[in-house]
This record gives structure tokens, C-alpha cells and sequence, in this order.
């Protein structure tokens, strides 16, 4: 690569700088501050971007334009310029590649900066290898794409075939099969099995469906072949049992017939005999004799109750009790006696009442008040109690408790014999003086007293008062007696009448003897009367059903059709339990539930037909499926094993290529070698990296070897800027540009002089590219100036 | 003595659709049927007095009626007496076609349990069931007495288990069940492999498939032809099929271009299978080493090949040719991967096919583009 233009449009505190670096040594020299580093960091930032954040901002134009510029290189043999517009993000950056030798416009893959696409090295590779900033020359960080392109040019000996391009087709190979690509090999077909499987999953679902079908439909269908069977085997039948019922019917008419038929000749019998011809009957005769006749019962019945009254009554006057009486004559001899002392005796008693009256009110009052003697009587005996329990204590209560108990006892005496302390009241006095009196009523009475066995007065009252009772009980039985026999009396003869009456109506008709005959007749009669009624009433009942019965048609008919269909029955030899059953209501209602189910069967079986016609897969289907999902299996187990050995062959690829990562050392150790030694004026020429491209170094001649730390900043800067060029020439297919930002300010003058002869010698011969040097050393001129590379030195505005 | 001529086949699928070979499906559909006339063709010429057809008649339950019209047809021209014993891929279920009516009077199709049907005039009883539903796990034979004056076969769709305990989906039954029914010849269906046993003067007979219909039923199909007798049976396999199905790898080492592959195949071919070559149908697998670079053309192969024989599929596992002890030396990448390759190969014998396809990709890598045949 070389750069022919730089063109700074707005970067920093650069503006409008254009610098057009010659094919050689350029020396941009500038004092402090005069933007160089801003040049190296714009020529990134063209091909590599700027950072994130304040690296960002860092170089945004104090006054406030943005970032822009133009950088114009040649490359591989084609011309390019690279337009880039900074953003405040990387997104926000507008780049423009152009290829100026074909005039066109190069896109950028998304997200790949235009150094990486055009140089093929990543900015870290960039950086480690010919960018030298102020850092220094050290080389930091992981380096893995320069380790990477060191061994794979190191190991391949081809430049066209790196080891990322192997993988790379390898890769390419592989995601042809297994990839998140839509057309990748493998998935697609793995895809299309899974919908194969769930379609089979289905299929089986519906066949299984199918098959549930097929189980119901044949379980239908041996249901509705036996159904059919049974119902046509009673459909056979229910003619006949039509037939049967139809003759039964046949038969209950005549027979209905027949009967009324024969009640009617009984009837018209009866009916001659009792109202047309010789002594017929009339109903006005009937009517009258069995009025006559329920008259003559009725009458019976009050005879009877009569009677019986009659004996209640005469029991009743038997049982009278007469004992009393036997003293009726003593008191009829002296009646006058016993009247007067009655009188007497019976004015004293009522005084002696009404004294008694008096008292009783007296005491009344005497008993209610504080000092009743009910309220004495209960003090005293409270007040005996209290001195009984102290007498427990004491005797002499005791005593006391005895004294005062005897003086309320006598108290108690006299109140109950009316006898008060105060003394005797004056009715009492009366009272007895009565009573005398009537003693001697008493003593007057006494032989008449003792013949009659009474005590006294009293009891001859008693006495006298049952004797009236007694003779007022048989009186008023007799009376009774006498009444009842003349009512019966009198109901017998009424009875005698009716019966006359009875005999006399049917003496036109029988010539009766007695009354019970009479009788006799007439019940028969009634009986016989009633009997008709019945009779008529049941025949007319009968009559009425027949005739339902028979509707409209001919009873003749009727009885020859049923001759007609009992002869045509005979034949087919039904047995009699057949015939029953036939016509039993069990066997319609048989036949109608076997018509019903046999009716739903067919309906279900015809329903489960359909649906199983409507299935649309089968077991066909199934087959089908199973074949296309074999055979994609098997493509994908092929393909699989493919992708597996291109995997392996990866495996193997990367196993080589780190195995021959450790060799490429001898190589950059000689390169880094050989441009050391030249540095150095031929002091040290042995160098030797480390896998993390790290040096070592050997005196020329010397076995020791030593490490970087044991070196003068000087030498280490010479020892990488020779492993920089080293890598640097390895790198690229071109030689990449060598840009140094007062990198070599360590370097003394002579080693500054021998670095920049290196340098422009190196390419002169072609062995290093542009080199692009930033110095603010007055001495870099000086050394430029010796070594003849004044051409190339541009003075920063 | 009495005996019977009989033609015993099965497992025919008529209606399968041939996925794995689709360009040819419809044509193989239409051999189907001519293999079903030929074996009655075979009926009339050995003047057969039966055709046992034990199971798989049909490939589905569901036929086109065209199919079963044709069926009908070639049965009805049968000389012999045809019996059917449904199977689990045709069984005897309510929608089948066995259910319809036009089946020709010759033909018997066992729809049910266990039936006998006696041959008029040959006191001969066979006895058949069939399957009612596609999977039939309990065994479909119920106990019978045959009469031992009579010949008496059994013809039935049946998987033969070890024992009573092994379960199977498709009416099990033991060699042991079989040789204690009584019967002189068992014709057993099922098995698209043709196995036959004879212990003493009873036979059973799995006949295997008359025409194959995919590589997984390779060689020569047919159907068993005999007779059978009272203590006397005598049946032979009589090859039926059209075309056979046939898997080969097939070295191709060292040709480049499409007429050599093909010269090597067909020279292979024709030597293994005779000069019935042309009519096989070819699953092959081209093996060897070809030269640097080559990578053999399968669609063209195929279609070249498909001039001369009637069906060809190939698979490519062909290796380039390789001086593995010179790429050993080589100091380079390519040597060092070479050398991890054959490592692995000397740790793991195993894997040694994976390993050399790993080192066919990476060598065609470290030249160019890998290419990866989707045809394969």
C-alpha cells in the first residue's frame, strides 16, 4: 500500500491540510503541538475508525464542524480514495470507497472497516505491526491474527491458501449442511421429517379413529341383523296375534250378544208375568201395597219399642225398695201425735240454727284478729318449744317450758269446746236450753220412737221422708205403666188396620188366610217388583253396551266372520299359550320397543358410516408416510456422516495448523534477526520470539541469550522495530506503509542516522513500504539530510 | 391318493405407492398386477386346485375402486378356487373392499373367525380367518377338530413368536401351535421373507412376498407352488417377480469421466446379476479412489446408467486417489493434516470411514471449493 494523498478537511485542529506523501521515506515534520498525531490518528481513524466515546470527541473540531477528510492510496495495483464523514457514533460515519482506476464505487461489507477489507489485517494487526505511535514499539495485546497469518504463511508456503480460507471452505461446506441458513442441507430435511411425523401422528390419531369406527359399525350391525331377525319373526307373528284379537273381539260381541239376548227373554219374561195378562200387576198396586207394607214395619217398630218401655217400667217399679213402708200403718195410727211434735220439734230446731249462726260470726272475729286465738295458740307453742331446748341448758327452763305448755292446753280445751275465760256467752246458754227442750220432745216421742225403731225425732223425720219417697216412686211408675199399655194398645190396633187394609187390596188377586201370608205376599211381590227394576235397568245396561260394542255393524255378519276367522286360526295350529301370549299387551309393547331400537340402530349404524366415509386418511397414507420418512432418514443419517467427517477435517485442520503455529518462530527470528543486525550496526543479530511475540536477543557471536528487561529502552525500541518490519513484511502480500510518530526519540543520533538509512535502503530494494515518519526532532532532519532522504521531508503547517 | 395342487403367495400390496422410487411408482403399480396375473397364469398351467392368498392382498384398507375391479377381474379368470385371508394391512373391516359386492364366485375371502369351506370333490377343508382390524394382538385361532379324512389346510395371516409370553401385534402363533391343529399345510402370510419348515409330513409356510417393493426387500421374490396330501407335502419356491431390488457397492476406483463409471458399474452389475441385469431395480453405492480432483457426476451417472437398466440410485462414497505417505512428508499445513488424520485413524479404527471422508474434504478444501452432493 502507499498513500499518495492525505487530505484533511476537518480533524482536530486541523483544517484543510493536504499532505501527498511521496513512494519512499517521508519525514513530516512538525513542532509540538503541530498536529501530527492528529495525522497518524486521522490516517486510522480513515482506515480503521475511531473509537467509542471521549477517543471519539478527542479530535472533534474546536469549531464544531465535523470530522471529514480524504485519504488516496494505491493498493495491490489499483488506485483508491476513501471519503469519511465522523459521526458522533460509528454508524453515524459516512465512507465513501472508491476505486479510482475503475471508477467505481467499492461497498463495504456491513460493519467491516475499509482498512480490514482492503488490507486484510485487523486494526490491532495494524497497530502491532506498522503503526508506531508514541507508545512505542513494543507490541502489545493478544496478536492472535498475527500469529494466525504468521504461521499460516510460515507453514503453508502459500500465500493463496491460508488456513483461514481452508476453514473457511470447510466451513462453507459444512454450513451447507447444518446451519441456521434456511437452505442448509440437514435442517431442511430433519424439518421436513418432523412435519412427517406430526402428520403421521395425526394419521395414526385418525386411522385409530377409523378403527373405532369400524368396532362400532360391526357392533351396529350384528346389533341391527339381530334386531331385524327377532322383529321379523314378530312381525310374522303380529298378524296372527292382530287375527286373535280380532276374533277375541269378534267373540266378546256375540257373546255379549248371546247374553243380552237371553236377558232379554228373561226380561220380557217377567215382564208379561208381572204387567200384561191375568193377574198382572200394576205398578199404582205395588206402590200402594208396599207403602202399606213399610207402614205395617214401621208400625211394628213402635209396637215394639213400646214394649219395651213398658218392661223398663215395670222392672223398674219391682225393684222399689217398700221395706220403709212396713211402718206406714204406726204412722198413720198416730199421725196427729207425730205432727204436733214435729211442729214443736222443728221451731225449736231452727232457733237453735240461727243461735248457733250468731256464735259462729263471734268467733269468726275473735279468730282474726292480733290477739285471735289462733295467733295466741301459735305464740304459746313457739314460746314452750324455745324453753324446751333451754331447758337443755338449764332445768328450770325446763320447768317453765312444762308450766306454760299445760296452760296453753287447757286454753286450747275450752276454745275448742266454745268456752271462753271470759265465760259462757249468753246464745250458748239459749242453746242449751233448746236442746233441753228437745230432749224432751224426745222422751214424749219414745214409744212411738221404739215401734217405729227410731232413736229420735230425727231419724223418725228421716224415716217419715223415705216412706214419702217410696210411695211417690210407685205412684209415678203406675202412672207410666198404665200410659205405655194404652199406647200399645192403640198401635195394634193401627198395625190390625193396615193389615185389613193389605188383605182386602189382594183379595182380587189370592185368597189370603192370614196375615203373616199377607205379608209374605207382599214382600214377594216387593221383591219381585224390585227384582224387575233391577233386572230392567241391567238389561238396558247390557243392551247399551252390546250395542257400543257391535257399532255399526250387523251382529250377524259379526258372528260369521268370526266363524269365518276361527276356522282359518285352526289351521295355522296355534298352541293355547301362544295364543295368550299373542295377544297379551306384552307383546305389542314388545314389538313396538323392538321396532324403536331396531329404528335406532340403524340410524346410529348409518350415522357411524358416514363419519367413517368422511375419513380422509388410512392406512395407505400411513404407508406412504412411513416410506418418505425412511428415506429421509436415511439421507439425513448420510449427510449427517458427511457433516461429521467435514467437522473431523476441521478439527484436524485446526490440530495441524496449532501444531505448526510453534514452528514459524525460526522464521521471524531470522527476519528480525537480519533487520537487527542491520540496526544495530551488526551488534546483535540473534533474536528470538516467543509465542507471544515477546523477544529475546544474543550478543553477536554470544550464546547468552537475553531478555528485553535487561536492555537499554534504546535497544528494545531497535529490537522491535525490527520484529515490526519483520511481521510487517510477512503480513501483507504488499508492503504496508511504516508510519512512526517520533518513535525512534529513544534512538541516539548514530542509531537514529543507521535507522533512517535502514529504512530508505530497505525501500529502495523494495523489502519495506512507504515509510511515513512524524517528528518534532530537528535531528531526524539532520539524519535525513545524511542519509539523502530529504525529498521526502513535508513541513507541517 | 388324494391330492391337492396348491398355489400359496401373500403380502402382494397391491396399491403401495413405491415413495422411494417415485419416478418409476406407477409402472411398478402396474407390475404389481401383472405379478398377481402371472401367478395365476401359474394356477391354469399347473391346473391348480386352489390359490391361498395369505394376507396383504392390498396395501391399505381403502382401495380405488379401479384397483379392485382389476383384482376382481384377474382373480375371476382363475382356474382354481381362490381364498383370501384378510391382513393387517387389508383386514376384513366394514369399509373394506372385501365388503363390496363383485367379487367373482371362485373367490372365498375369509371375513371373520376360523371357517372351514370344503373343496367339492376333493374332500379337502381349508380352514381360514381373517384380520378384522389392523392389529390383532390375541391369536385369531379358536379351537377346532379337523376331520383327518379330509386334507386340511390352514391358511392364515400370523406372526410366528418363540413363545406363548411374546406378544405380537399381528395374531401370534407358535410353530408348536401349528403342528398341534392337525393340519398337513399351514399357509402363513405376513413375513415378506419366504421361510418354509417341514416336520415330518406337515409343513408351514411363510411365502414370503411375490414382488419386493423397496430395497428393504432385496432379491428374488416369489410365491410357494405344490402339492399337498394326506402325510404328504411337497411345495417348492417359484420365482414371480418382475424385478429385483437389489443394493451394491460397486468400486469405481481410478475413472474420472461419466462413461466410466458407467462401464464400471454395469461390467459389476452384470457380473453379480446375470443377464436379467437390465431389468433389476439398483440401489449402488460407488466406492474407491478417484483421481485428484474428480468428483463423480451422480445425476449424470444415473442418468446414463438409467439407459441401460431400468432403476438405479446411487450413493457416492468414492475417496480421491492419494499418496497418504507422500502427503505424510509434506512440511506444510496440508502434510500436518494429513499426519492428524492418519493419527486418528491409528487411535480409532472405527471411525476410519469418518476419518478418510475427513480427509477427502480437507485435501478438496486445501485445493478449492468443497462441493457436497445434494443428490446423494
Amino acid at each position: 500500500m502507499k498513500i499518495t494523498e492525505i487530505y484533511i478537511k476537518s480533524f482536530g485542529k486541523l483544517k484543510g491540510v493536504k499532505i501527498s506523501p511521496i513512494d519512499g521515506v517521508n519525514i513530516i515534520y512538525g513542532e509540538n503541538e503541530a498536529g501530527k498525531s492528529t495525522v497518524m490518528e486521522f490516517i486510522l481513524g480513515m482506515l480503521y475508525g475511531l473509537g467509542k466515546g471521549d477517543q471519539r470527541h478527542r479530535y472533534e473540531p474546536w469549531d464544531g464542524s465535523r470530522m471529514a477528510g480524504i485519504l488516496q492510496f494505491e493498493h495491490e495495483g489499483t488506485s483508491y480514495q476513501l471519503g469519511r464523514q465522523f459521526g458522533s457514533t460509528r454508524s453515524a460515519d459516512k465512507i465513501d470507497l472508491w476505486s479510482t482506476t475503475a471508477g467505481v464505487q467499492i461497498p463495504l461489507p456491513e460493519k467491516t472497516e475499509p482498512g480490514e477489507f482492503i488490507l486484510k489485517i485487523n486494526k490491532e494487526s495494524f497497530i502491532n505491526s506498522v503503526f508506531i505511535g508514541q507508545a512505542g514499539t513494543a507490541i502489545k495485546g493478544n496478536n492472535n491474527e498475527i500469529l494466525a497469518k504468521l504461521t499460516n504463511l510460515a507453514a503453508s508456503g502459500d500465500e493463496t491458501a491460508s488456513k483461514s480460507e481452508i476453514s473457511a471452505r470447510l466451513a462453507e461446506a459444512a454450513a451447507c449442511l447444518r446451519s441456521k441458513r434456511v437452505n442448509a442441507v440437514i435442517p431442511s430435511l430433519e424439518k421436513e421429517r418432523l412435519a412427517l411425523l406430526e402428520e403421521r401422528a395425526q394419521i395414526v390419531s385418525s386411522i385409530s379413529t377409523s378403527d373405532e369406527l369400524r368396532e362400532d359399525i360391526m357392533r351396529l350391525s350384528h346389533k341391527c341383523e339381530r334386531l331385524q331377525f327377532e322383529f321379523d319373526g314378530l312381525e310374522e307373528q303380529s298378524s296372527l296375534a292382530s287375527d286373535l284379537k280380532k276374533l277375541r273381539e269378534m267373540d266378546e260381541v256375540v257373546a255379549k250378544y248371546e247374553a243380552v239376548e237371553a236377558s232379554k227373554e228373561k226380561y220380557e219374561k217377567l215382564h208379561n208375568a208381572m204387567f200384561d195378562g191375568e193377574g198382572s200387576i200394576t205398578d199404582e198396586f205395588l206402590d200402594d201395597a208396599r207403602a202399606k207394607l213399610d207402614e205395617y214395619k214401621e208400625q211394628q217398630v213402635v209396637i215394639k219399642m213400646k214394649q219395651e218401655q213398658l218392661e223398663a217400667c215395670e222392672d223398674r217399679l219391682a225393684s222399689i225398695d217398700r221395706s220403709c213402708m212396713d211402718n206406714y200403718p204406726i204412722v198413720k195410727k198416730y199421725a196427729r201425735e207425730i205432727t204436733n211434735a214435729f211442729d214443736e220439734y222443728g221451731e225449736l230446731r231452727s232457733q237453735r240454727i240461727e243461735l248457733e249462726r250468731a256464735l259462729e260470726e263471734e268467733a269468726q272475729k275473735a279468730s282474726t284478729g292480733i290477739f285471735s286465738t289462733q295467733n295466741i295458740i301459735l305464740g304459746g307453742v313457739i314460746i314452750v318449744a324455745l324453753l324446751l331446748l333451754l331447758g337443755f341448758a338449764s332445768p328450770v327452763f325446763f320447768i317453765i317450758g312444762a308450766i306454760v305448755g299445760v296452760v296453753l292446753g287447757v286454753y286450747v280445751y275450752f276454745q275448742k269446746k266454745g268456752v271462753s275465760f271470759e265465760g259462757m256467752p249468753k246464745e250458748n246458754i239459749e242453746i242449751q236450753n233448746i236442746e233441753t227442750d228437745m230432749r224432751a220432745i224426745n222422751r214424749s216421742m219414745r214409744p212411738i220412737l221404739d215401734s217405729m225403731g227410731c232413736a229420735n225425732m230425727e231419724d223418725l223425720d228421716r224415716e217419715l221422708h223415705n216412706m214419702d219417697h217410696v210411695r211417690n216412686q210407685i205412684n209415678k211408675a203406675a202412672e207410666e205403666k198404665d200410659q205405655l199399655l194404652e199406647d200399645i194398645d192403640s198401635q195394634r190396633k193401627k198395625l190390625r188396620s193396615i193389615l185389613d187394609s193389605l188383605k182386602e187390596q189382594l183379595a182380587p188377586y189370592k185368597d189370603v188366610q192370614s196375615d203373616a201370608e199377607a205379608l209374605k205376599i207382599i214382600s214377594a211381590l216387593d221383591k219381585a217388583q224390585r227384582d224387575h227394576a233391577v233386572f230392567e235397568a241391567q238389561y238396558k245396561t247390557e243392551l247399551e253396551a252390546f250395542e257400543s260394542l257391535l257399532g255399526e255393524r250387523d251382529i250377524d255378519i259379526v258372528i260369521l266372520e268370526a266363524d269365518e276367522l276361527r276356522e282359518n286360526l285352526m289351521t295355522k295350529k296355534i298352541s293355547k299359550e301362544t295364543a295368550q301370549r299373542l295377544i297379551s299387551d306384552d307383546f305389542e309393547e314388545n314389538l313396538k320397543t323392538l321396532r324403536a331400537d331396531l329404528d335406532e340402530s340403524k340410524t346410529e349404524l348409518v350415522k357411524k358410516e358416514t363419519q367413517l366415509s368422511m375419513q380422509t386418511v388410512g392406512t395407505q397414507d400411513l404407508n406412504i408416510i412411513n416410506e418418505k420418512i425412511k428415506l429421509l432418514t436415511e439421507q439425513i443419517d448420510h449427510y449427517d456422516f458427511e457433516y461429521s467427517a467435514i467437522c473431523e477435517a476441521q478439527s484436524a485442520l485446526d490440530d495441524a495448523f496449532e501444531s505448526m503455529q510453534k514452528d514459524f518462530g525460526p522464521m521471524i527470528n531470522f527476519r528480525a534477526g537480519k533487520i537487527l543486525d542491520e540496526l544495530t550496526g551488526n551488534k546483535y543479530s540473534s533474536v528470538i520470539i516467543s509465542e507471544n511475540l515477546v523477544p529475546s536477543i544474543a550478543e553477536q557471536g554470544g550464546n547468552d541469550i537475553r531478555g528485553c528487561q535487561s536492555m537499554s529502552s534504546g535497544t528494545v525500541d531497535q529490537i522491535y522495530l525490527a520484529l515490526r518490519l519483520a511481521i510487517a513484511g510477512i503480513l501483507t502480500n504488499e508492503s504496508l506503509p511504516l508510519f512512526l510518530d517520533d518513535a525512534l526519540s529513544q534512538f541516539d543520533d548514530k542509531r537514529m542516522t543507521d535507522a533512517l538509512f535502514y529504512l530508505g535502503k530497505e525501500n529502495s530494494r523494495g523489502s519495506i513500504g512507504q515509510v511515513i515518519f512524524f517528528t518534532c526532532h530537528g535531528r531526524v532532519l539532520y539524519a535525513a539530510k545524511e542519509t539523502g532522504l530529504l525529498d521526502g521531508v513535508v513541513k507541517l503547517p | 391318493m388324494r391330492i391337492l395342487k396348491i398355489v400359496h403367495t401373500a403380502d402382494l400390496h397391491l396399491g403401495s405407492c413405491f415413495t422411494s422410487t417415485p419416478e418409476i411408482a406407477a409402472q411398478r403399480k402396474a407390475e404389481q398386477l401383472d405379478t398377481l396375473r402371472s401367478i395365476v397364469e401359474m394356477c391354469r398351467e399347473n391346473s391348480s386346485d386352489a390359490l391361498l392368498i395369505a394376507g396383504d392382498l392390498f396395501d391399505s384398507m381403502r382401495v380405488e375402486p379401479q384397483l379392485v375391479a382389476e383384482v376382481q377381474d384377474i382373480l375371476g379368470s382363475c382356474d382354481a378356487k381362490v381364498f383370501i385371508s384378510p391382513g393387517n394391512h387389508d383386514p376384513a373391516a366394514p369399509d373394506s373392499c372385501y365388503m363390496d359386492e363383485g367379487w367373482p364366485e371362485n373367490v372365498h375371502i375369509f371375513k371373520g373367525g376360523l371357517e372351514r369351506v370344503d373343496l367339492e370333490g376333493k374332500k379337502t377343508s381349508i380352514w381360514g380367518l381373517g384380520f378384522r382390524h389392523s392389529i390383532e394382538v390375541d391369536s385369531l385361532l379358536t379351537d377346532f377338530k379337523p376331520d383327518d379324512n379330509y386334507i386340511n389346510i390352514l391358511l392364515m395371516h400370523a406372526e410366528l413368536v418363540p413363545d406363548e409370553a411374546s406378544e405380537s401385534r399381528y395374531n401370534p402363533v407358535t410353530k408348536e401351535k401349528l403342528l398341534s391343529l392337525g393340519m398337513d399345510y399351514c399357509a402363513l402370510g405376513h413375513i415378506h421373507k419366504a421361510q418354509a419348515e417341514k416336520v415330518g409330513e406337515f409343513m408351514y409356510c411363510n411365502c414370503g412376498c411375490p414382488e419386493g417393493r423397496g430395497f428393504d426387500e432385496l432379491g428374488d421374490k416369489g410365491v410357494y407352488s405344490g402339492h399337498v396330501g394326506k402325510g404328504f407335502v411337497h411345495m417348492e419356491f417359484v420365482s414371480t417377480c418382475n424385478r429385483k431390488y437389489v443394493s451394491e457397492r460397486v468400486d469405481v476406483s481410478g475413472c474420472s469421466v461419466v462413461s466410466e463409471f458407467c462401464d464400471k458399474i454395469i461390467g459389476a452389475i452384470s457380473k453379480s446379476q446375470g443377464d436379467d441385469y437390465r431389468n433389476n431395480i439398483y440401489s449402488l453405492t460407488l466406492i474407491g479412489a478417484l483421481p485428484k480432483g474428480i468428483m463423480p457426476d451422480i445425476t449424470a451417472i444415473s442418468k446414463k446408467l438409467m439407459e441401460t437398466v431400468h432403476y438405479v440410485r446411487l450413493t457416492d462414497m468414492t475417496t480421491t486417489e492419494l499418496d497418504i505417505n507422500a502427503l505424510m512428508k509434506d512440511n506444510s499445513l496440508r502434510g500436518a493434516f494429513v499426519r492428524n488424520i492418519v493419527s486418528k485413524i491409528e487411535r480409532d479404527e472405527r471411525g476410519r470411514d469418518k476419518y478418510l471422508r475427513a480427509l477427502l474434504y480437507g485435501l478438496r478444501a486445501f485445493d478449492g471449493e468443497v462441493k457436497i452432493h445434494e443428490d446423494n
